[in-house]
């Protein structure tokens, strides 16, 4: 089957250090796709490029078989777009909005923007100067699900949006790979993308660091785990388990790095009277940690 | 030919083009009701008369200086400045917002993720200017010429529906030099710099080289020559001058989807 996204050596600099280096990135059909790294890391970058909003200074991309800036208009029939905190046609209402875009597109589909609107919950009668942050975002959202695309391309969709509105996004978002369609989104939050990404691309200083499924990230992510104690244990003992490691004790207090499964830690601990356990979810910059201490270990690629 | 982003502009421009409209119609018509006045008064235009060469120059030359008839009149008042003016006014405004400012706005991210070619968003938004051009010209035509039957004007129509289209045809240009340069950097504060630096240094050169007769070729490089120099309101249609506005607008338009084809977005 073709890929959605197929990119080989893709890069763009500019002048200054942002853009993107060198990025080869298959993303499959039917998958929810997350680009994750820090603000400033080349997501929208990469992104635009896809979009053919900015022009790749080397290397290719392919978006649903075609070439990304020789058949961008095919292309973007095809795909949608949430832009990072969108820029809109403030005068217009919402649906005068999609109305015009539905048209811009010679697809107009009423219906399908009213239940978009309603399961969103956003007012498409009011001009979108006077809405807030998040209800742009909705507009947007709105928009770029209409025409129901083979490939949406989201740039930090939920930031804006309330608790409630991400869980009914995420609905949306399982539906749409659920038809067999695509979603890539970016983000810096490492939570949002363990929520509803399949794959996660790991995107640091313009370079794809590593890609992996959501669930091996965790795991190879380093933790910080604290275990109080009603007395004062033996922290060597703990440091001797695989996967442990930087034991601090502090009186009957226990801190170490972990990581894997917490499996063994647990039990050799559940041999004492433990009074607290607390596992700190692995920071994004943790996270690199972990893939740049693994990319430093391994041997360099064959291909 | 789909219409949807010509549209778009028109729409988003519908309340100002209406405000140009009425003040320039206004203006038009201010003129055209204190002509009866002017052409009665004998002394008034002996006193222009007696004005200095340079001074001349700056209104239309000699030509603007014969108030005994209406052409002479209307030259001076509206033809030779503020009529061009002010509508190349709007065309920069419109030529440096429509494209560039859309761009710095973000708002051209949306639109072009669409199944819409770059080259095409050029000339549709190129298309509204004109077509905006127009309506301000044939309202305040329509002024002038229900006023001047008013006044009894006794101005030749197709002499007057040449310096209008004369006026036009510069504002078109400047205006599309405006959205070029926008197409091509992306900034709508160097579209509106560089199409206003064109449009007043044209002007001045215009009357420079009235006044030095070394400099009469480079008249041909005035955009304000080339749309009025000829005083079409008397004289009627220079084919050459406008067949050069005309070539240079549309070969603007050209470069102007070339660049944009060619070039990122502004972020």
């Amino acid at each position: 089957m073709t890929a959605a996204i197929e990119t080989v050596g893709l890069t763009k600099s500019y002048g200054r250090s942002r853009g993107i280096v060198d990025v080869d990135l298959v993303v499959e059909p039917g998958e929810v796709f997350g680009f994750l790294g820090p603000n400033g890391a080349g997501k929208t970058t990469m992104i635009r490029v896809l979009l053919d909003l900015i022009r790749a200074t080397s290397g290719s991309a392919r978006v649903l078989g075609l070439d990304a800036h020789a058949d961008a208009v095919a292309v973007h029939r095809r795909v949608g777009y949430v832009a990072g905190n969108p820029a809109l046609y403030d005068r217009l209402t919402g649906r005068e909005l999609c109305t015009w875009l539905g048209r811009l597109r010679g697809m107009e589909d009423a219906a399908a923007v009213d239940a978009l609107a309603e399961r969103l919950v956003v007012d498409l009668d009011r001009p979108i100067r006077v809405l807030s942050t998040g209800n742009r975002q909705k507009v947007a959202l709105v928009q770029a699900l209409a025409h129901r695309p083979d490939l949406l391309f989201l740039d930090e969709p939920t930031s804006g949006l309330d608790p409630l509105v991400q869980d009914t996004f995420e609905e949306i978002v399982r539906e749409v790979v659920a038809e067999g369609r695509t979603v890539f989104l970016s983000s810096h939050r490492l939570d949002e993308v363990q929520q509803v990404c399949d794959r996660v691309g790991i995107i640091g200083d313009g370079r794809l660091i590593a890609v992996d499924r959501v669930d091996d990230l965790r795991n190879r992510a380093w933790r910080t785990v604290t275990v109080e104690f009603a007395t004062p244990v033996d922290g060597a003992a703990f440091a001797a388990l695989p996967g442990i490691d930087d034991v601090v004790v502090e009186g009957s207090t226990l801190r170490m790095r972990a990581v894997g499964d917490l499996d063994a830690l647990v039990k050799l601990a559940a041999a004492h009277h433990v009074v607290d356990l607390v596992s700190e979810p692995p920071e994004l910059e943790e996270i690199f940690l972990g893939y740049f201490d693994h990319a430093a270990e391994a041997p360099p690629r064959a291909d | 030919m789909r219409t949807e982003i010509l549209a778009r502009d028109l729409r988003d421009h519908r309340r100002s083009l209406l405000a140009w409209a009425v003040g320039i119609s206004l203006y038009v018509a201010l003129i055209v009701a204190v002509w009866p006045s002017i052409r009665d008064s004998a002394q008034l235009t002996k006193a222009f008369q007696d004005y200095p060469d340079s001074l001349k120059e700056l209104f239309g030359g000699d030509a603007s200086f014969d108030f005994g008839t209406a052409a002479g009149f209307l030259n001076a008042e509206l033809f030779s400045l503020m009529y061009p003016l002010m509508l190349a006014f709007f065309a920069i405004a419109f030529g440096a917002s429509t494209l560039a400012g859309e761009e710095e706005r973000g708002v051209l991210d949306l639109v072009l993720a669409y199944p819409v070619r770059r080259s095409r968003l050029v000339t549709e938004k190129a298309l509204a200017l004109f077509v905006g051009l127009v309506g301000l010209a044939l309202a305040s035509t329509v002024t002038m010429l229900l006023l001047g039957v008013v006044v009894s004007l006794g101005q030749g129509t197709s002499e007057l529906f040449a310096a209008v289209t004369g006026s036009v045809l510069v504002a078109a240009g400047t205006g599309m030099l405006a959205l070029f340069v926008g197409a091509w950097r992306g900034s709508r504060a160097a579209a509106i710099g560089a199409a206003a630096a064109v449009f007043v240094g044209g002007y001045l050169l215009q009357v420079l080289a009235g006044l030095v007769d070394a400099l009469d070729p480079l008249r041909w490089l005035s955009p304000m020559y080339l749309a009025n120099g000829t005083t079409p309101v008397r004289s009627g249609w220079p084919p050459a001058q406008y067949g050069v506005l005309v070539a240079v607008t549309a070969v603007l338009l050209f470069a102007s989807r070339w660049v944009f084809e060619r070039r990122d977005l502004v972020h």
